[in-house]
C-alpha cells in the first residue's frame, strides 16, 4: 500500500525534473495546442486505456464477476 | 551508393536477415531491448516447461502448450526479422561499396620529388599523391595541384564527371573515385580506415548506430509500461487462487506477452534503422540517427538562395553605364573582368559582350586575376596598368573612393531599381572611375513557392539566406514566399543567425557547401553537407547529400518528421491493441470456474484454449504485418500538427482498437477449423 502510493512518485519526479530541464520552445503551427478539444480527447483516452490496462485483471476477478453473479441471482 | 536500387524484399535481403533474426536471439543482444526480452526470457521458461511436461508425460494440454511455445518464439524471431530486414539493404549498399575500395596502387611523391608506387592503406594524413587520368583516387584528400574531371559514380551514383581543382570550394576528392582526364597532385587528409568511404560503410551498415534521445525515452516509457503489466499479471495469479481458479504459467505468460507493447517494442529499432536508410535512398547519408530525429523537429530552415529558391545561374541581361561612359566601353571593361571568372555570372558577362557588342574573347598576357571573395565581395584584373573590378555596389563604391574617385549619385538609383524588381546588380569599376553597372536577372525555380507554403503548413519558418543587398533580397524573398531573409549574408552573420534561433528555443537545420559554412554547419542541429563541398563541411554537417542537391534539405526534414511519426502511431497502435486481448484471455481464464464470465466473451471465441492461442498467434503476426509500414514509414502529408495528430489519432488509435477484435475472431475461426486445439 505504502509502495503503492509513494513508490510511483520517483519516477514522476524524474520525468518533471526532466521537462523541467528541456527548453520552451515558441507555440508555431508545428506545436501541438494544449487547449483543444483534440487534446482532451487525446489526454482522457490515454488515460482510461493505461488505467483499464492496468486494472482490468483484477477489476474482472472482482467487482465486475459480481455484478455479473448479482444478476445471476448470487450475491455477497 | 550504386544508382542500382536494391529493393527491401529483394530474395537475397530477406535470406540475410532470416539468419539474421536467429542471431539476434543471443541474450547480450536482446537485452538492449527491454520488451522483447522479457518475451525471450518467457519463451524459455515455458520451453522448460513443455518439456517438464513431455517428460512427465502430463495428458492434457500438450498441444496447446506446444503451440503457444511456438508462437512465442515466433514472436522474438519476427521482432529481430524486422530489425534484420531493415538493417538489409544497408548491408547490401555496404557490400557494393565495399567494391568500390578495391586494393588501389598510388603514385607517393617523396619529399625530393621522386615518385615512389605504393598500396593504398599505405597512405597516411599529409602524403601527396599523384594521379593522372584513368586512375582511381586512392584516398580522401585535397587537389593542391591541377584540375581533373573526376567519375564519382562510386559514392554519388551520378554518371556525369564532376570538375575538381585546386583551391577554392571544389578541392575535395573522395578515395574510390577515378579521375577521368588531365593529372592532379592530392594531399592525402585521412587515414585508413577513417576514410570517407570507410565511415560510409560503417554508417549503412549500422555498426555505429547509437540509440537516439526520442528512442532511449521512447524505451524508458515502454520498459515502464512492461513492469506495470509484469505487476499487473503477477499479482493476478493470488486473486485467481483466491476465486478458485489457479492459472497455469503458460496462461499467464500469454497473457503478459499479449499486453506488453511487443509490436512497438519488436518494430522500434527497425523503424530507427529504415529512416536513416530512406534517406540513403534519396542519396544523403547520415551520420546519425539523431541527425534524423532533429530534422523531424526542426522549426527554422536556412536555405540558401542561389540553387535553392532560385536557379544556380543569374545572367547578364543588361549592361547600364553612368554619366559620361558609352555602353561599349562599360561593355569591354566588363568583359575583361569577367574573362577569368568561371562563375556562371561571370561566363554570361562575356557572353552578353559578345552578342551584344562582338566582343570576342582574348588571351590576357600577364594579367593578375583577381578572385572573388566573401570579405572583398569583388573581383576583377590587373592588365596592361588598368585595374578594373567588379562586384557589390558598397564594395565597389568604397574600392573607388580608395582610389580617389567620386560615386555619381545615379549609381544608387540604378543600383536600386534593379534591386527593386528582383534583380542583381553587379558595378564595374576602373580605378576611381566607376563605369556603370550590370543587370543580373535571378530565375525562381518553379514550384518553390509550393513548397514553402508546405513548410509554412508543417510550421517550419524558411529563411532565406543570401549575398545580395536587401532590397533585391526582399524581392525574391516576396516572390518565392519565404518568411524571412538574411541580405549581405557574411558567414559569421549565418552563424549567428543560427544562435540566435536556437537561443528562441528553436531547432535549425541548413545546407552548405564551403569552407564558410563549417562553422555554421556545425552549429546547426541539422548540418547537411553537399558532396562537392570541401572537406571541412563534409565534416562539420551531420548529413551529407551525395547528390549536392540544396532543395534536399527540404525532404530530409520530411524524412524526419515521417521517422518521429511512424514512432507515434506504431506506439499508439501497439497500446490500443491490448484491449481486444483482455476481452480475449481474462474470460478465457475464469470461465470455467465462473461462467458468469463468458458475458466478457464478447468476440464468442470457441474455447479458452483457442482464445489464448489466438490472442498470441494474433500478436506475433500483427509485428510482421506491420514490417512494411515501419520501412516504409507512414504516409506524410504537410499540414499542421492539431490536424497530423487528430487524423493518426483516429486511424491507427481507433484502427488499433478494433483491429484485434477482428484479427482474433478470425485465427480463433481458422483454429477452429483446423482443430488445433
Amino acid at each position: 500500500m505504502l509502495l503503492g502510493r509513494f513508490f510511483m512518485i520517483v519516477p514522476a519526479l524524474a520525468i518533471a525534473g526532466n521537462l523541467a530541464r528541456k527548453k520552451s520552445v515558441p507555440p508555431s503551427l508545428g506545436t501541438f495546442p494544449v487547449t483543444t478539444p483534440t487534446f482532451v480527447a487525446l489526454l482522457v483516452s490515454v488515460i482510461l486505456i493505461v488505467g483499464a490496462l492496468t486494472f482490468f485483471p483484477v477489476l474482472s476477478l472482482g467487482p465486475i464477476v459480481e455484478h455479473l453473479l448479482m444478476y445471476a441471482g448470487q450475491t455477497f | 551508393m550504386s544508382k542500382e536500387k536494391i529493393s527491401t524484399w529483394e530474395a537475397r535481403i530477406v535470406r540475410r536477415a532470416l539468419i539474421e533474426a536467429f542471431k539476434k536471439l543471443n541474450p547480450r543482444v536482446m537485452i538492449k531491448n527491454p520488451v522483447m526480452f522479457v518475451v525471450e526470457v518467457g519463451s524459455a521458461v515455458l520451453t522448460v516447461g513443455l518439456l517438464r511436461d513431455l517428460l512427465a508425460a502430463a495428458p492434457v494440454h500438450l498441444a496447446f502448450e506446444f503451440q503457444i511455445v511456438l508462437w512465442l518464439w515466433f514472436t522474438v524471431l519476427f521482432a529481430n526479422f524486422a530489425e534484420a530486414m531493415a538493417e538489409g539493404r544497408g548491408k547490401a549498399q555496404a557490400d557494393s561499396l565495399r567494391r568500390a575500395r578495391t586494393s588501389i596502387r598510388a603514385r607517393r611523391l617523396r619529399e625530393d620529388g621522386s615518385i615512389e608506387e605504393v598500396a593504398g592503406p599505405q597512405l597516411r594524413r599529409g602524403d601527396v599523391v599523384i594521379v593522372s587520368a584513368g586512375e582511381f583516387i586512392p584516398a580522401d584528400g585535397e587537389v593542391i595541384e591541377g584540375i581533373a574531371s573526376v567519375d564519382e559514380s562510386a559514392i554519388t551514383g551520378e554518371s556525369a564527371p564532376v570538375i575538381r581543382e585546386a583551391g577554392g570550394d571544389r578541392s575535395a576528392v573522395t578515395g574510390g573515385t577515378r579521375v577521368l582526364s588531365d593529372q592532379i597532385k592530392v594531399r592525402v587528409t585521412s587515414d585508413p580506415g577513417g576514410t570517407f568511404l570507410d565511415r560510409m560503410i560503417a554508417l549503412v551498415e549500422g555498426a555505429e548506430r547509437q540509440k537516439t534521445p526520442n528512442e532511449i525515452a521512447l524505451n524508458t516509457l515502454l520498459a515502464g509500461l512492461t513492469i506495470i503489466f509484469l505487476l499487473a499479471v503477477a499479482t493476478l495469479q493470488p486473486f485467481a487462487i483466491y476465486s478458485g481458479a489457479p492459472q497455469s504459467l503458460f496462461v499467464l505468460v500469454s497473457l503478459l506477452v499479449c499486453l506488453i507493447p511487443t509490436t512497438i517494442g519488436g518494430l522500434l529499432s527497425a523503424i530507427g534503422i529504415a529512416g536513416m536508410d530512406r534517406l540513403l535512398q534519396r542519396n544523403v547519408v547520415a551520420m546519425s540517427g539523431r541527425a534524423v530525429e532533429a530534422a523531424g523537429d526542426v522549426d527554422t530552415m536556412l536555405l540558401d538562395k542561389t540553387g535553392t529558391i532560385t536557379l544556380g545561374n543569374r545572367q547578364a541581361t543588361e549592361f547600364i553605364p553612368f554619366d559620361g561612359v558609352s555602353e561599349p566601353e562599360l561593355a569591354e571593361a566588363a568583359q575583361l573582368a569577367s574573362l577569368a571568372d568561371e562563375t556562371p555570372e561571370g561566363r554570361s558577362i562575356v557572353v552578353l559582350a559578345k552578342e551584344r557588342y562582338g566582343l570576342r574573347g582574348r588571351e590576357l598576357k600577364g594579367a593578375a586575376f583577381i578572385p572573388f571573395t566573401a570579405q572583398t565581395r569583388m573581383s576583377g584584373v590587373d592588365w596592361n596598368g588598368r585595374e578594373i573590378r567588379k562586384g557589390a555596389p558598397d564594395a565597389i563604391a568604397d574600392y573607388v573612393s580608395r582610389n580617389g574617385g567620386e560615386v555619381p549619385p545615379k549609381m544608387r538609383e540604378v543600383v536600386e531599381r534593379i534591386a527593386r524588381e528582383g534583380g542583381t546588380p553587379l558595378v564595374v569599376a576602373e580605378r576611381g572611375r566607376l563605369l556603370g553597372a550590370i543587370y543580373l536577372k535571378d530565375i525562381i525555380k518553379a514550384g518553390i513557392r509550393e513548397r514553402f507554403n508546405q513548410l509554412r503548413q508543417m510550421g517550419i519558418k524558411t529563411v532565406m539566406i543570401t549575398g545580395d543587398n536587401p532590397l533585391t533580397a526582399a524581392t525574391i524573398a516576396r516572390e518565392a514566399g519565404v518568411d524571412d531573409f538574411l541580405a549581405e549574408a557574411k558567414p559569421e552573420d549565418k552563424l549567428q543567425l543560427i544562435r540566435r534561433e536556437q537561443a528562441e528555443g528553436r531547432l535549425v537545420a541548413m545546407i552548405g557547401d564551403g569552407t564558410n559554412d563549417a562553422p555554421a554547419l556545425a552549429q546547426a542541429d541539422v548540418g547537411v553537407a553537399m558532396n562537392t563541398g570541401t572537406q571541412a563541411a563534409k565534416e562539420a554537417g551531420n548529413m551529407i547529400d551525395l547528390d549536392s542537391n540544396p532543395t534536399k534539405l527540404i525532404e530530409v526534414v520530411e524524412v524526419g518528421k515521417q521517422l518521429l511519426m511512424t514512432r507515434g502511431v506504431l506506439t499508439t497502435f501497439s497500446i490500443a491493441n491490448d484491449v481486444a486481448k483482455y476481452f480475449a484471455i481474462i474470460p478465457a481464464m475464469f470461465v470455467s470456474t465462473l461462467p458468469v464470465l463468458d458475458a466478457l466473451n464478447i468476440m464468442r471465441l470457441h474455447s479458452p484454449e483457442s482464445a489464448v492461442l489466438s490472442a498470441v498467434i494474433f500478436n506475433a503476426l500483427i509485428i510482421i504485418a506491420l514490417i512494411p509500414l515501419a520501412l516504409r514509414g507512414v504516409r506524410y502529408r504537410p499540414m499542421p500538427a492539431t490536424a497530423m495528430l487528430r487524423r493518426n489519432f483516429l486511424i491507427y488509435g481507433i484502427g488499433g482498437l478494433i483491429a484485434p477484435f477482428i484479427g482474433i475472431k478470425l485465427i480463433d475461426l481458422v483454429i477452429v477449423a483446423l482443430n488445433l486445439t
